[in-house]
């Protein structure tokens, strides 16, 4: 079975000063739960982009199950952004509607059965939903999908705990060995156990692949621990 | 729901040991089919993958059987089951004589205690 | 793809489009009814019987009449721009271009539904005058031959008309009637799709600017159009020696010639501005 992400030094330089990612080299297995963990301007964001094909590499690759990132690796990849993205004049049943004509691997049954567990009604437009309520909409409909890569970024800072329960046992529920779940956050804490393997990034560069078992055992220490020993200020 | 683990060791040594400890403790009867393996690593909030790497531990020294038809048991081999249970008492018997021996009390007076503390 | 991308932004664009419409119709009827005063059917028949408040209400309608359809035009060029701004490179954006979709498909079903709209717009306008300079000719015919309608007239008259439109039409390029009434479609048609690739265009390249992508876009779009104005310029310069002494020629054949390399110049600007667009948008999008 080969890789699902194969990163080969790739680079993103701004301008001449600003170097987000520098000379990455990177292999993702599929069946994977990811963290992508980093400081600030470590390059998570920059290195996401690409990934989703919004930002073109300055050197270097990344293929995506053998493709370049385009509308191949778009059909196969679902992102959620750590910001409100979907439109406020729709509502929900009009979004569903949305992703169900664009990805054919979207389920609109397991997306109601989530909205339903949630509570939250499918005819409210999105603008009368609290931020917390919209955000757990946009986790729904990529989690709805079944893509080879997930690309989740802070999906559970801006929720109250109780629903970030209900989100990591989702991604655990929803968890195939044929896909991989690349999650992005500040909270090591909350999520180290669900997770196969961390990435560190500082400056652009990847500081450490590794699994979350091996860390402890190696340094005897959470993950968030040695985090903070890391990348202690 | 999610089940307490402690943040320093590794998270599938101690699920092994919390699975070992529901088996040897009963909740697992012997021959019982247990949960699957993503059933448990969501209500442990764990990764799936950890969980069967739990499982194929559990497997290794025969607590767990696998079935081809997609099912795990628990073993029926309750000698085996009760030398655990006997193991893992010798443990922690250890741990509270040398804990009482610290604490200057005779073999005897551990023996008054600890008569007393099942009376109540 | 396209079609499902066409779809979408179709349902997305059409309430308020239907809108700007019903406003439209709404303007019509005022412009039709800013006619029915008393000035105007004294004035057909040369009485002077002063300026009432009524005729003054009329006049006020009929003011408002041009400046709504001034704001009907406008609101949707706004609306197309910013729709577009929004749907493509604000927050939004996160999501159009992570569907799996070219960006030529991206960008032409904008376009197409852009451009559709802008047409529909500016033909229901010019359907709109005619409507109300019919409605005014109905009155003027009215006060004067005391017939009660117009349109009877014209029904019955109808060879008149035609010999009348194909003059119109004939003397517009200097070409065959049916040919110029063509022309003048395609011509319409083309300038509607060149339109919104420009106002999308000027956009697009705004985006290039990291801090001042507003700025950007309009500072592109008055150089776009500066550029088109200084080339037509440039094209019709020869022609300016060419002086013709018969002034009823109407337009002479160079005008013709003249108005085809303009369309072929807007034309092929356009089609270099959405390579550009598309050539921004893959290489380099940089969404905030």
């Amino acid at each position: 079975m080969n890789d699902l992400v194969e990163i080969v030094g790739l680079s993103k330089a701004y301008d001449e000063r600003t170097t987000a990612i520098n000379n990455m080299t990177l292999t993702l297995p599929r069946g994977r739960i990811i963290g992508l963990l980093g400081p600030n301007g470590s390059g998570k964001t920059t290195l996401i982009k690409m990934l989703n094909g919004l930002l073109v590499p300055t050197q270097g690759s990344i293929k995506i199950n053998g493709f370049y990132p385009g509308p191949e690796t778009k059909a196969k990849v679902a992102y959620l952004p750590d910001r409100t993205y979907l439109n406020n004049a729709q509502c929900v049943s009009e979004l569903l509607d949305y992703y169900n004509d664009f990805y054919a691997d979207f389920s609109r049954d397991r997306a109601g059965e989530m909205l339903t567990g949630l509570n939250i009604d499918p005819t409210s437009k999105m603008k009368t939903l609290s931020k917390g309520t919209k955000e757990k909409v946009q986790l729904i409909l990529v989690m709805s999908r079944s893509a080879d890569l997930y690309i989740l970024d802070e999906p559970i800072a801006g929720v109250d705990p109780a629903a970030r329960d209900y989100i990591l046992r989702t991604i655990i529920t929803n968890y195939s060995p044929e896909a991989t779940i690349l999650l992005a956050t500040h909270l090591i804490g909350d999520i180290e156990s669900v997770l196969d393997e961390v990435i560190f990034l500082r400056y652009g560069q990847l500081v450490l692949y590794n699994s979350v078992d091996n860390i402890r055992m190696q340094h005897g220490k959470s993950v968030d621990a040695y985090f903070r020993e890391v990348f202690a200020c | 729901m999610a089940w307490e683990l402690d943040a320093d060791r590794p998270i599938y040594t101690q699920l092994v040991e919390r699975i070992q400890m529901q088996i040897v403790s009963g909740i697992y009867q012997p021959g019982s089919k247990l949960p699957s393996v993503r059933e448990l690593a969501a209500e442990a909030a764990v990764n799936p993958n950890t969980m069967q790497k739990a499982f194929a531990e559990l497997e290794r020294c025969g607590l767990i059987v696998t079935l081809r038809t997609n099912g795990r048991l628990v073993t029926e081999d309750t000698d085996m089951i009760n030398e655990i249970k006997q193991n893992q008492a010798k443990e922690y018997l250890d741990v509270f004589i040398g804990k009482m021996k610290e604490l200057n009390y005779t073999e005897n007076d551990i023996i008054d205690l600890i008569n007393k503390a099942i009376a109540r | 793809m396209l079609g499902k991308l066409v779809k979408h932004e179709w349902k997305a664009t059409y309430k308020l489009n239907l809108g700007l419409i019903a406003i439209l119709a709404g303007l019509t009827i005022l412009g039709c009814l800013s006619f029915c005063t008393p000035l105007w059917t004294n004035a057909f028949q040369d009485i002077d019987a002063g300026f009432t408040f009524t005729d003054l209400t009329g006049i006020m309608s009929l003011i408002f009449y041009f400046i709504g359809i001034f704001g009907v035009l406008w609101g949707l060029i706004i609306y197309l721009g910013v729709h577009f701004y929004r749907n493509m490179y604000s927050s939004e954006g996160y999501l159009t271009h992570t569907l799996p979709a070219s960006s030529h498909q991206l960008l032409i079903s904008r376009i197409l539904v852009g451009g559709i709209w802008y047409l529909i717009l500016q033909v229901l306008i010019v359907l709109s005058i005619f409507i109300v300079i019919f409605s005014m000719l109905g009155i003027m015919y009215r006060a004067i031959t005391g017939e009660a309608s117009l349109w009877t007239y014209i029904m019955q008259n109808q060879d008149e008309v035609m010999k009348l439109l194909n003059e119109v039409f004939g003397s517009m390029y200097n070409m065959d009637a049916v040919a110029g009434f063509l022309y003048f479609i395609f011509t319409t048609i083309l300038g509607a799709f060149v339109f919104v690739m420009t106002l999308y265009g000027a956009i697009t390249i705004g985006q290039l600017s990291a801090k001042h992508k507003v700025m950007m876009s309009i500072v592109s779009y008055i150089v776009i159009s500066m550029i088109k104005g200084i080339i037509a310029y440039v094209v019709a310069l020869p022609s300016l020696f060419y002086v013709t002494n018969d002034i009823y020629s109407g337009y002479s054949s160079t005008t013709i010639s003249l108005n085809l390399i303009n369309v072929l110049i807007n034309l092929v600007l356009s089609v270099g501005l959405y390579f550009i667009s598309n050539y921004i948008i893959t290489r380099k999008l940089n969404l905030e």
